[in-house]
Formats: structure tokens, sequence, C-alpha cells
């Protein structure tokens, strides 16, 4: 316990020195994604770890907070703590939608329609061009400006991640600490005994499906604000993908791991220097394997 | 003494199998109440009805509340919980991962309802229940001898221990009426001795108790009344004097059970 | 314009030919349900598969059409059990989530080994009967679709006969009805799972090689037909067979009209909101979720 704690001091302390050490924008550029992607990292935990629900709905609140922040920016010309605000409670209500209904079914039926709502999602992306100019994407999408600062350098941009992602950790951190995180766990491990303690099930699993739905539409708008262009592959089921193998691989119901899995697998992918479609080939047979050889890795 | 639960022509059907066949029964207050009947006689299916895990066919399942009666009859499990209707299952249930004061922590979060932000956030009124909850789950690990284990996880307990870390659970709020399916089942002899105390001080506190049980020898020794179960159908009703002599009693476990 | 007859025809026959397309597509993800109770999410990428299959065929080998396409919906059969022995079998006893998972790595593989394969830039496959259309009362109908209508009738009734009266057909419904009882009575399980994954590819394939003439070739095709396969199935009842095949037809005509009447985005949207829909009002699907014959 002494060592973990003392380790997670070093990693913060590292992580806060971190641009005075390196002054690469490319391993800045890696940095600032992979605090991004630990925001999604924690949403998918929350569902995937804590209920024990396959959501593979995540890319779809990422993609819902990147075009919903980048519209009202570009559109609308509002500042980023609107937009962004905009952005979590825009991936809040497609959860809630998405979630009713299919939390109430079968387990089969909700990674169905978890899956079926990001590829529709993708697909309203790509057809609705008078919106979101179809597959040509959108472009120039401003810095943002947060309470009066604009984040323009890099720097400035690893400190929006990485607190982002702190903020992101402390908030599942305290949700799987509380009461509720214990009614999760509960819902995850015995839904029959949970309901015999007069546990809501369905409520425990929606406010945490719409919770999840939240920090991935903020990592969306983190995300769309940075690369400041944003088309359909948001969508993109890759990144689900990606995801599963973070969470699993780093292990799912726990707080650290799956930051820990998030910071591996995106900087290894970039040291290695793999394309696009060697990486997702070779998550695939990772995540192939784990099934095969690991099974009991997979749900915690 | 007056009823407390009163279940009113239930019928249950699986596709073609008949579980239940309109059971009328009463269970009166501060009772221990027994069900006996033999496999597959539809007292598992009874406690899922009451308790709101399966949907019954037609009847009427009534609990009388503080002060007038509440129809339990197609309400979800949660409310049923929440109107202090408790059970256990026949199948050992514990949650094996969570610590043992974890489990019953859990327990106890039928009510009241809070909103997650408060929960999330700890406001004051969710700290001063989760203290309240800490006070009586260091009382009831204390009285199923259970203190010595609270911090470990459920599942390095003993069979016997988690029937009692079981039992514990069901007791963590207090409820007015408590189910349990087979609390003896699978326990040695001397364990069946604790046990059997801890079941003897329910009606002292209020809680009543609804046990099925396959043990005759501890039902006709801890019960009041005892209904009998049959195919589906109550066979009789009485006291424990009274079925004991009964001959189709005998003849239904015999004959085919 | 909007109430023409002919316009209104026109639009129901594309609509019908659509749908028998949507059932061909879907009725391997229903067989598989409904015989293994098994998702199985590579199922898109055994639609693109069979498509990239036949073009690779006609290219590279140089072979007509026809013979192409019968070819590779057969070996699409043997990649069927090949994935149900790798993903399903060691699988059947775990929860239902180790297959969703496997199957989905399977085609996150199959996907991007085709766009290392075959570049993302979309190809397009000649079908003879592409260019051919003829006229019935105003209303056209092509080539290509009847191809589509008519495969749907000779895959359907073909499937309706194999389950009814072959060995095999005859475990596949029992194993549908109750697994343990099959073990007991000393049916090999795991040979029932590798011809329920070998059938179910088959029919997918040949969805593929049938439909993808119409559109364009790329390695992400799949998701589209994955959307509206797992809406079919969900709206039939998951793993009914019929139940697929008039859901296929019924989401096929709302598109038509949508698309007709309305707009491109409400038409997308319909198989999804119809699927919420189900859920809410019938989880079992309109036609319940047993394999019948
Ligand atoms: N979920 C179920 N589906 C179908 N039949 C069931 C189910 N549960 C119980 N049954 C049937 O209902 C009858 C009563 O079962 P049960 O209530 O478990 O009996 P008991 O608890 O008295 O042994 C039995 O015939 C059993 O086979
Ligand atoms: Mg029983």
């Amino acid at each position: 316990m002494r060592r973990r704690s003392a380790l997670l001091w070093a990693a913060a302390l590292g992580a806060l020195l971190l641009p005075l050490a390196v002054d690469s924008p490319y391993v800045l550029h890696i940095a600032i994604v992979t605090g991004i992607y630990i925001v999604l990292v924690q949403s998918l935990n929350l569902v995937l770890g804590y209920c024990g629900l396959l959501s593979l709905a995540s890319p779809a609140f990422f993609g819902v907070g990147a075009y919903v922040a980048t519209l009202l920016a570009l559109r609308q010309g509002w500042d980023s703590t609107a937009t962004l605000a905009m952005a979590m409670l825009a991936g809040i209500f497609s959860a809630l939608v998405v979630g009713f209904p299919s939390l109430r079914v079968s387990r089969h039926s909700f990674v169905i329609v978890t899956l079926s709502a990001t590829l529709l999602l993708q697909l309203v992306a790509l057809n609705w061009e008078e919106m979101t100019r179809g597959s040509l994407g959108l472009a120039n999408i401003p810095a943002p400006r947060l309470f009066g600062m604009t984040v323009r350098t890099r720097i400035e941009w690893y400190y929006l991640s990485a607190a982002a992602a702190a903020i992101a950790v402390f908030c599942t951190w305290l949700l799987v600490s509380s009461r509720f995180g214990r009614a999760m766990i509960a819902t995850r491990d015995d839904e029959q005994l949970a309901l015999a303690c007069g546990i809501d099930v369905f409520r425990t699993r929606l406010v945490a499906f719409c919770l999840s739905g939240g920090l991935a539409a903020v990592a969306g708008s983190l995300y769309a604000h940075f690369i400041s262009y944003i088309d359909p592959g948001v969508f993109g089921f890759s990144v689900s993908e990606t995801l599963l193998i973070m969470v699993i691989l780093g292990g799912s119901g726990t707080l650290w791991g799956p930051v820990a899995g998030a910071v591996v697998f995106t900087a290894l992918p970039e040291m290695l220097r793999l394309t696009p479609e060697i990486r997702s080939l070779l998550y695939g047979v990772i995540l192939l394997s784990l099934v095969l050889y690991r099974p009991r890795r997979l749900f915690p | 003494m007056s009823g407390v639960l009163r279940v009113e022509g239930l019928s249950k059907s699986y596709r073609r199998v008949t579980a239940l066949d309109s059971v009328s029964l009463e269970v009166r207050q501060g009772s221990i109440t027994g069900l006996i009947g033999p496999n597959g006689s539809g007292k598992s299916t009874l406690f899922d009805c009451i308790s709101g895990f399966q949907r019954q066919d037609s009847c009427r399942v009534l609990l009388q509340g503080e002060k007038n009666l509440l129809d339990l009859s197609d309400l979800p499990p949660v409310k049923v919980v929440r109107a202090g209707v408790r059970r256990t299952f026949q199948q050992l249930r514990v949650f094996p991962r969570l610590s043992v004061l974890d489990n019953l922590l859990t327990a106890a979060q039928a009510a009241p309802g809070f909103s997650t932000l408060a929960e999330a956030l700890r406001w004051p009124a969710v700290r001063r229940h989760e203290s309240k909850n800490c006070e009586r789950a260091a009382q009831v690990l204390e009285e199923c001898s259970l203190s010595p284990h609270a911090q470990g996880p459920a599942s390095a307990l003993s069979y016997g221990q988690k029937k009692l870390l079981e039992l514990g659970m069901a007791l963590m709020t207090n409820p007015k009426i408590l189910l349990l399916d087979e609390p003896v089942a699978g326990v040695n002899p001397t364990l069946i001795g604790n046990l059997r105390q801890e079941l003897l001080r329910m009606p002292k506190r209020g809680v009543t108790l609804f046990v099925v049980e396959h043990n005759l020898k501890l039902v006709f020794d801890i019960c009041d009344w005892i209904f009998v179960l049959d195919r589906g159908r109550l066979l009789t009703a009485g006291t424990p004097a009274d079925v004991s002599k009964d001959e189709r009693v005998l003849e239904a476990y015999l004959g085919h059970g | 314009m909007a109430t023409d007859p002919v316009f209104l025809a026109q639009l129901a026959a594309n609509g019908f030919s659509v749908g028998l397309g949507y059932a061909l597509a879907a009725v391997g993800l229903a067989l598989i349900f409904g015989i293994l109770g098994q998702v199985n999410f590579a199922h898109g990428e055994l639609y693109m598969l069979g498509a990239f299959l036949l073009f690779w065929a006609m290219k590279q080998l140089g072979l007509p059409y026809g013979i192409a396409a019968v070819l590779m919906a057969a070996l699409m059969a043997g990649f069927g059990a090949l994935l149900a022995h790798v993903v399903i079998v060691p699988n059947l006893d775990r929860g239902f989530e180790s297959v969703v998972l496997g199957t989905l790595a399977v085609g996150i593989i199959l996907q991007n080994a085709v766009r290392l394969g075959f570049g993302a830039t979309p190809l397009d496959v000649a079908s003879p009967l592409e260019s051919q259309a003829f006229e019935i009362g105003g209303v056209l109908l092509f080539g290509q679709r009847m191809l589509v209508c008519a495969t749907f009738l000779a895959a359907f009734s073909g499937l309706y006969a194999f389950l009814r009266y072959s060995e095999i057909g005859r475990a596949m419904r029992a194993m549908a009805q109750n697994r343990e009882a099959c073990v007991m009575v000393g049916i090999d399980v795991r040979r029932v799972t590798r011809w329920t994954g070998a059938l179910a590819a088959a029919l997918t394939g040949l969805a593929g090689v049938v439909i993808s003439p119409l559109f364009d070739l790329y390695p992400n095709m799949g998701t589209e037909v994955v959307i509206k396969s797992f809406a079919v199935v969900i709206i039939g009842g998951m793993g009914n067979i019929w139940g697929a095949a008039i859901a296929g037809v019924a989401l096929g005509l709302a598109e038509s009209y949508a698309g007709g009447l309305g707009n491109a985005a409400i038409r997308d949207g319909i198989a999804f909101i119809v699927m919420i829909a189900m859920l809410l009002a019938r989880p079992q699907g309109l036609f319940g979720r047993t394999v019948r014959v």
C-alpha cells in the first residue's frame, strides 16, 4: 500500500514536470492525447469495470461531445467553458436515450444497442451534410478559452489535458468509493442479491451509464479543440477496441489500472511507429488472445 | 396477534408447470411461521412471488403497514424491500468480492434514496446515515461473531459463516418480515444451534419470520405455526403438534416427495 | 408527385427488394443467435469478406461473376466453421461477453487485414445483371435486385429444408431448444456449433456477393449491414428466422417510403428507432425468440 502511493506520487510529480524535462513537441503531443484517453478510459471503466456492462457506446458519446462542442464554437461562437458544459450535457442526454431502453432488457440487447448507437451516429454525421459537412469534416476549431484564458501552446495544452485527466480520475474515485460505488459493484457481482438488498439496479446502472456518457463527451470536446479538425471518424469504432484493451488489460474495476493501460497503449504504438491499420490489427489479435487464453481477465 | 402478511389466491405457472395453485395464507405479527413441503412443491416460488422476483399470475399480497394495509402485488423487488419485506435465497448468496463489512453496508442501502451527487460528495445527511449503518453493522458483526473477519472479503468465510452473514445482511434494516429460504441447509449441527438462537431472538426485535426449511426437527421446534405445501396447493396448516400428527403431511413427504 | 401511384409502386418495389436483401443479410445473425444463443459481432465483416472475396476471384482469378459468387459463398462456409471452432466452441459455457469480445476482435482483424490487402479506396465489382432492367406498368425492376430476391427465395427454402429434413438441421433445432438436453442425448454440440457457423457465414457471404455489386466495396462496409441486421433480428425476434424475413421486408419498405417521401436522415434513423421502440414495447421481438421451422 505504501509502495503504491509512493509510486503514484512519483508519477504525479513526473507528469507535472514533464514539459520542463522534454521539449519535444511530438512527446508532448502524445502526452496530451494520453490525458484525453485517460478521461475516456475512466468513462468506460465506470460502466464496464464497476457495473460489469459491456458498452460499445463510448465512441458514440465521445463523438457527440466532439461535434456538439465544435458546432457551438464554430456556428455560434460560444465560449469554450459553455461548449464544454453543453458537450457534457449532450453526452449525458444521449446516454439517457440509449441506456433507458437498453438497460431494461437483456444484456445481449444492451451490447447490440450500444454498438448500433455508435454506428448510427457515425452514419448521421456522414449523411447530415448541411450540419456536419459529411466526410469533409469540420476544420479550424478555435483554441479553447477557459475562464478567460486561451489555451494555445502545447505546454498549456499539456496542463489542460493533465488537469482533465486528474479531475476525471478524482471524480471516478469519489463515485466508486461512495455508497453509490458500492451499489454499482453489488449490481455487477450479483444482480439478484442487489435487488433483494433493495438496490434499484436499473437506476444505478442508468446513472452510471449517463455519467460515463458525460465523461466521454468531455473527452470528445477536448479532442476536437486540440486537433482542431473533426470528421465522422471520431465515432470510429476502432476507438472502442483501443479502449477495451486499455481498460481490460490495465485492470477493469480498478481506479489506476485503466490509467496505466491508457498511458501504455497510447505511447506504445507511437514508439513502435505502427501505422493505424497494423495497430488495429495488433489490438484485434491481443483482444482475441485475451478471450481465448485469459477469459477470467475480461471481467472483474 | 394480528396478521402482518396476507396472501390471497396466489397462482403461478411456468409455461406448462403449475407451481402454485391459488394459495392463501396469513402470517401473524411477531410469529415464527414455517412453510414446509416436499421438493418442488412451490415454496421458493411463493417467496419469489411475494418479494417481487416473479410476476404472479393472479393474487393479492398485503402487508400490514404502520397504519394501513399495503398492496405488494405488482411492486418491483426494490419497493417490496422498502416496504419492509426482506428475503434470502435458497442458494447461498453474498457479495464474494466485497468485504464482510461492505456486504452489511450494501444490505442497508434500500432507503432512504439519496441522489448520486449527494452520495459522491458525501453530504452530511449521507455521512450521518452511513455512520449509523456502520454502528448497526458493528452490532450485527458482534452478534454473528464475524467481527474478526470484518475487513476480509466475504469469499474467505466458511459456509456456515456465510450463512450467518446472509442472515446479518437481512437484519441490517430491521425488516417487518423476513422470508428465509432454507436458512440451515448444509450447516453443521453446532452452527445450527447458533442459528437457532439467532432465529428465536427475532420476534423480540419485532421481526416476524417466515421460514422455509427442510430440517423438520428445527421447524417443529421453533415455529408457532406451520403451513404445508404440496404440489402447489396448501395441504394443511396448524401448530407444530397438529401438523406433526397429520397423516397427509407424512404421506406427501413419503408418497411422491 | 408524391401521390403518383406509379411512384408509390416504384417505392414499394424498391423497398421490397431492398428488404429481402436485409433479410438475407440478417439471417446468419439470427441463426447464430437462435441456435447458439450468441451474438456474432463479426457479422458485418463476414458480409464484407464475401464481397471482397468475390472481387478478388473476379479480378485476380478472372472467374465470371456467377461462378465466383458460388465459389466464394462456399469458401465463406469454411471460414464460418473456422470462426465457430476458434471463437464460439471454447466459449459456449462462459458468459456471452466472451463471444462478443472474441467476434468483435475477429471483425477488427478482418477489417484491417482487408484494408492492408486492398487499400481503403472504394472498389467496384461488375455483375452482368447490373445494367439490366425491365419495366412492368411503369415500375422499373432492376436485374441485380431481382437476383437478390431470387437468392433470398432459394436461400430461405434451402435453409428451411436443411433445418427440417437433415440430421444436422434437426440437431440444430434441438440445440436451439435446450443445449443441456442435447449433451445428455449424445448430440455432438461442438459439431453442431461448427455447422451453424458454416451455415451462417455462407448465408452472410451469399448476401455479400449478391448485394455488393449494387454498391461500392470498402473495408468498413460491414457497419451499415450490421446495424440493419441487428435491427431486423431484434424486430423479428432474436433467432427467429421467419421473423427476420418479415422484419427485413418491413424495414426495407419503411426506409424506401421514408427516403422517397421524407429525407435521408430519417431513412438512416428508422432502423435504430424501430429497434429501440421494439425493445421497449416487446423485448422478445414481434414473433418471439425461438428457432421455428
Ligand atoms: N424458473 C422456473 N422455470 C420453470 N419452472 C420452475 C422455475 N422455478 C421453479 N419451477 C418449477 O416450479 C415448481 C416449484 O419449484 P420451487 O418453488 O423451487 O419448489 P421448492 O422450493 O418447494 O422446492 C417445480 O416444479 C419447479 O420445477
Ligand atoms: Mg426451494
